[in-house]
């Protein structure tokens, strides 16, 4: 997966050029083959992403289309969501049925998405700047209790310090 | 970079055992159903922790064999005093495994903690126990240990989460209650007509009681960091969103105030790697920039050292982790926007190949580092087999 991915982020060489095709294509076949003949149930999470990453570099239906049972062989046998997962994929490959990709995209997001402000009060509604790629993860800016605004807003005490001031300075100072 | 398949014409045979393994599931999850869950209903246990009134052959051996050992972990913070058993984290490495019986046995409870029902703290229908005598409860711990913790797992020796919690949580109402969500909404995954109402109840529970917990400056920070954790896979496995409750945060801030990290051992390392495997999942999926910065995990990157001759693949999977995390956040952190000048731009042209090479040679370092039971056994093109795929089976 770190190769397939490197090879779509090259900043100099497209993936186009033929160096960065192949290690990105040679790669996300490797990871098709793990995935599709893998009967680990306990390595779904990492399967199922590294599999959609190397899906979306996949050309041929046929390919797709057996990417796509895969991810419901996955789904029947350790009980993962993965059908937004096929949506996605879907509107990557230019699937014509599909609906727009903005729309696929934010709507799984909006789906995921818990309060932005990870307090608990009413919540607003996640704000759509919030969606965009290239942020800093929203779900974790702000969970440290040593931020003004933290999880368990209304509830958290923090906890008793007579001794462990120091080892709390050297908890935060090497993060 | 693909390393050369292999030849392994003559010598490997290969069967399908997808639908073997599924069926195998089906026939597990109706090993579950067949149990009433109608009549399950939640009762409180008959007998107070440690106060029966009939002393078995069954009983004994359990007050005796389970020496179960304090919750291990390590830390800044837990270094000086505040887990549950004082002084005894360091002794013990990251050994113990359930049903021991350990010749250096320690009568205390794991939890000494003024966490207890003296600070009026919410008392669930499920107090402590020795072990699960209802059968709901029976249940939904199974489902947990074989099919969530099985994945929590997937990068721990130790198998903290399946193996150890599950006995710890006998005696941490919270805990146990979060495990039980976790076996119920897995059920209502494998079972979309499977009532969610009984995971719906245990997250509630769960989550009342370590909110109770966290108002309390001298509660335990092992069972709420652990607790929460646990509660943020549940949230995971839920469809929808959660507005109100987010362990999610919450989790990665408890596991910051432990002062878990990289250099963790036992239950905190088993909260850590979790907790940052998952933010890294889920950056990759959405191109966010990860909060914790590999950087500032504490793990040592130094591909020289002693593991090398152990043959130590938990090591090389942390490893990976931490290149997978780099990675994903130099693709989120690709340029959108034009520099200033053609100076700056080409500045930043430059230190962003340089940055590319660094993680390509990290990439083809790592794959030549690792032990060769990491590597793949068998390479069939796709064909070669009798496997229908059109990729490579790669075993």
């Amino acid at each position: 997966m770190a190769m397939t991915l490197l090879a779509q982020i090259n900043p100099i060489a497209s993936q186009e050029s033929a160096e960065m095709h192949s290690m990105m294509h040679n790669n996300a076949r490797y990871i098709c083959g793990i995935v599709a003949h893998s009967k680990d149930r306990g390595v779904a999470s990492v399967a199922i992403r590294s599999l959609a990453i190397a899906a979306e570099t996949l050309g041929t239906r046929r390919e797709q289309e057996e990417v796509l049972e895969i991810f419901e062989r996955v789904r029947r046998e350790t009980g993962w969501n993965v059908k937004f997962l096929g949506t996605e994929l879907k509107v990557k490959w230019g699937w014509a049925e599909e609906m727009p990709q903005s729309m696929a995209h934010t709507s799984v997001l909006a789906n995921f998405l818990p309060s932005p402000q990870s307090s608990l009060g009413p919540s607003p509604t996640p704000a759509r700047p919030m969606l965009r790629p290239g942020i800093l993860n929203p779900l974790l800016a702000s969970a440290d209790f040593s931020l003004a605004v933290h999880p368990y807003q209304s509830h958290y005490q923090p906890p008793n310090t007579n001794t462990n001031t120091q080892a709390q300075k050297n908890a935060y100072s090497f993060m | 970079m693909a390393p050369a398949p292999h030849d392994c014409t003559n010598t490997y045979t290969y069967r399908d055992e997808s639908r073997e393994i599924a069926s195998e599931y089906k026939g597990g999850l109706s090993r579950y159903a067949h149990l009433d869950t109608e009549a399950a209903m939640i009762t409180p246990p008959r007998d107070v922790a440690l106060d029966f009134p009939i002393r078995s052959t069954v009983i004994e051996p359990m007050r005796n064999a389970i020496a179960l050992a304090p919750i291990q972990t390590s830390g800044p913070y837990v270094d000086n005093g505040m887990e549950s058993q004082p002084g005894s984290a360091q002794a013990r490495g990251r050994k113990h495994s359930y049903g021991a019986t350990d010749s250096s046995y320690r009568a205390q409870q794991p939890s000494t903690t003024s966490y207890s029902n003296t600070d009026g703290v919410l008392k669930s229908p499920n107090e402590t126990r020795d072990y699960l005598r209802n059968q709901e409860e029976v249940l939904f711990m199974q489902v947990f240990v074989e099919e969530v913790g099985l994945w929590m797992d997937s990068m721990d020796d130790s198998k903290t989460f399946s193996r150890i919690l599950p006995f710890h949580a006998l005696k941490e109402a919270m805990l146990l209650d979060a495990f039980f969500a976790c076996g119920a909404r897995q059920l209502t995954l494998a079972n979309p007509s499977y009532n969610e109402d009984k995971a719906l109840y245990y997250y509630d529970t769960a989550t009342t009681q370590l909110l109770k917990a966290l108002q309390n400056p001298n509660r335990d920070p092992v069972i709420c960091a652990t607790t929460a954790v646990v509660l943020n896979v549940y949230e995971i496995m839920s469809e929808t969103a959660m507005q109100r409750m987010n362990h999610i945060a919450g989790a990665r801030a408890l596991i910051k105030e432990c002062g878990w990290s990289a250099r963790s051992t036992g239950v905190g390392a088993a909260c850590f790697w979790l907790n940052v495997g998952m933010e890294i999942l889920s950056c990759l999926h959405f191109n966010w920039q990860v909060a914790w910065d590999p950087d500032l995990w504490g793990l040592d990157m130094n591909f020289g050292g002693r593991e090398l001759e152990n043959g130590q693949e938990t090591v090389w999977v942390h490893r990976m982790l931490y290149i997978v995390g780099k990675i994903c956040n130099f693709r989120a952190s690709v340029p959108r926007f034009q520099e200033a000048t053609h100076h700056q731009e080409q500045t930043r042209l430059q230190n962003r190949v340089a940055e590319w090479s660094r993680l390509k040679r990290l990439c083809d370092d790592w794959n030549h580092s690792i032990p060769r039971t990491m590597h793949p056994m068998a390479y069939l093109y796709p064909g070669q087999g009798p496997s229908k795929s059109c990729f490579p089976e790669v075993w």
